[in-house]
């Protein structure tokens, strides 16, 4: 039923007039809580049915006022005590009020909790392992990442002496191949900077070998990851060039040349090297 | 504005009182509403009982009513005249049905007074100059169907019972009756 309905209906005079079955009642009440137009039209018949009952007013004898309020005063013992004094006490019960509501939602809350909590204990053998797994790979993400930190500190350092910066080309193998080689001739630290390589079976790894005289020596592996910049491998003293296989994973003693994937050499002009070297 | 300020003085504005008052409830507060409403609710329980002895007794008993239940009141349902008069009207009814068990009058369970509401219908006071002329115009079959409703508590098949006439009729004459009195009251502003 539309509220135009109900309003055409006489359901607004019969719901004053106290008319209505508890359905309708029911019904027309939810209705009103939506209607503004319903309301405004309760209010007319209300206004009108109330100036009607004002027109049979009959004025009722003067000392009934006092009377009646004897009475009340009299019945309201039965009532809740309310306070006398008007000030004081109303301040203390509007705290009151106050701290009944925080204690409700406290109480609310601590409900709601135990709630969470019992459902998530009732999970918690399954959550647990989850949990315990999330763990330890956030433990060996931190890990990793404090390890490259470190590592491009190290770097840096390097970077921040005399280091020899060895651009590595790629071979036929692999021709968009790149890497640096980052030397600190000084201290012998040796980096692998911003490999470009093409990945590697789970069984390999990428070795690195400095050549004197065209000899290697195994200057460590690396395994290449998207998210390194930088690789520490083995000190090294002595080199007038660099090169890099792919070997079975941990290196080999000598490089598999049929696996050669980067080569770079040393500028020549760099005398001080084999002097070092030399050392 | 004229008009405007004409029309508080006459009718009054919508009572409304605060939280704190409800609270509170003292002397200042029930003064107000008394001042506002004793004599209507009065009218209306001396037509419906016919007797000023017992209309003042339950006045009373009303208002003690009124006061105890005042924080079950609910604005969202309607103006608090209704609500009270609900309150006069079932104590009216309560009272005349507990009596006539005591008589045994059994066929007779609804009180006949409310036909006879012409000599309880007191001249208007000063402020409500006009209404008897108002009353007056009022179609006399209408008002009667409203004031059985009203007053008395009737239902639409008591009051078709009542007044010998059909169901469909008693509905439309309580429109009638309703909708005169809105026209009224706005030529009157």
């Amino acid at each position: 039923m539309t509220v135009r309905e109900m309003i055409e209906s006489g359901m607004v005079e019969d719901y004053v007039l106290g008319l209505l079955d508890a359905q309708h009642r029911e019904q027309f009440e939810k209705a009103l809580r939506h209607s503004p137009e319903l309301r405004a039209e309760l209010a007319r018949v209300e206004n009108a049915l109330e100036r009607f009952a004002q027109l049979h007013a009959v004025e009722p004898p003067a000392e009934l006022r006092e009377q009646i309020w004897e009475a009340i005063a009299q019945s309201s013992v039965s009532l809740p005590k309310r306070p006398q004094a008007p000030t004081a006490p109303v301040v203390s019960q509007r705290w009151l009020r106050i701290i009944g509501a925080l204690a409700v939602a406290e109480l609310v809350l601590v409900i709601a909790g135990g709630i969470w909590l019992e459902r998530l204990s009732a999970r918690s053998t399954q959550q647990a392992s989850e949990l315990e797994q999330l763990r330890e790979r956030y433990a060996e993400a931190v890990g990793s990442l404090q390890m490259q930190l470190s590592n491009v500190r190290d770097f840096a350092l390097v970077m921040w002496g005399k280091a020899v910066v060895v651009p590595l080309k790629g071979t036929a193998k692999q021709p968009s191949a790149r890497a640096s080689v980052c030397w600190d001739t000084a201290s012998g630290k040796l980096f692998i900077a911003l490999p470009v390589v093409a990945p590697l079976a789970a069984h390999q790894d990428y070795q690195l070998w400095a050549l004197v005289n065209g000899k290697p020596i195994d200057a460590g592996v690396f395994s290449p990851d998207t998210l390194r910049l930088v690789y520490p491998m083995k000190t090294i003293n002595t080199a007038d060039a660099f090169a890099v296989t792919i070997e079975p994973r941990g290196g080999s003693l000598s490089p598999t040349l049929s696996n050669l994937v980067l080569v770079g050499k040393l500028p020549p002009a760099k005398p001080s090297l084999t002097e070092r070297g030399t050392r | 504005m004229l008009r405007f300020v004409r029309r508080r003085k006459k009718y009054g504005e919508p009572f409304t009182f605060t939280r704190e008052q409800l609270q509170q409830r003292d002397k200042k507060f029930f003064d107000e509403l008394y001042d506002r409403y004793a004599a209507t609710l009065h009218g209306v329980l001396c037509t419906i009982l016919h007797d000023t002895e017992v209309a003042k007794d339950l006045l009373q008993e009303t208002f003690i009513k009124i006061w105890q239940h005042l924080d079950t009141y609910n604005p969202e349902r309607g103006t608090i005249f209704t609500w009270m008069l609900n309150i006069a009207r079932n104590t009216a009814i309560d009272h005349l049905r507990s009596r006539q068990y005591q008589q045994h009058q059994k066929t007779n369970e609804l009180p006949d007074y409310v036909y006879e509401h012409e000599q309880w219908s007191v001249a208007p006071e000063v402020d409500h100059i006009g209404v008897r002329e108002l009353l007056d115009k009022l179609d006399c079959d209408c008002r009667r169907v409203l004031e059985l409703a009203y007053y008395a508590g009737y239902t639409h098949a008591e009051i078709a019972e009542e007044l010998g006439i059909p169901l469909g009729t008693v509905k439309t004459r309580i429109r009638a009756a309703i909708a005169q009195l809105r026209h009224m009251l706005r030529n009157e502003l």
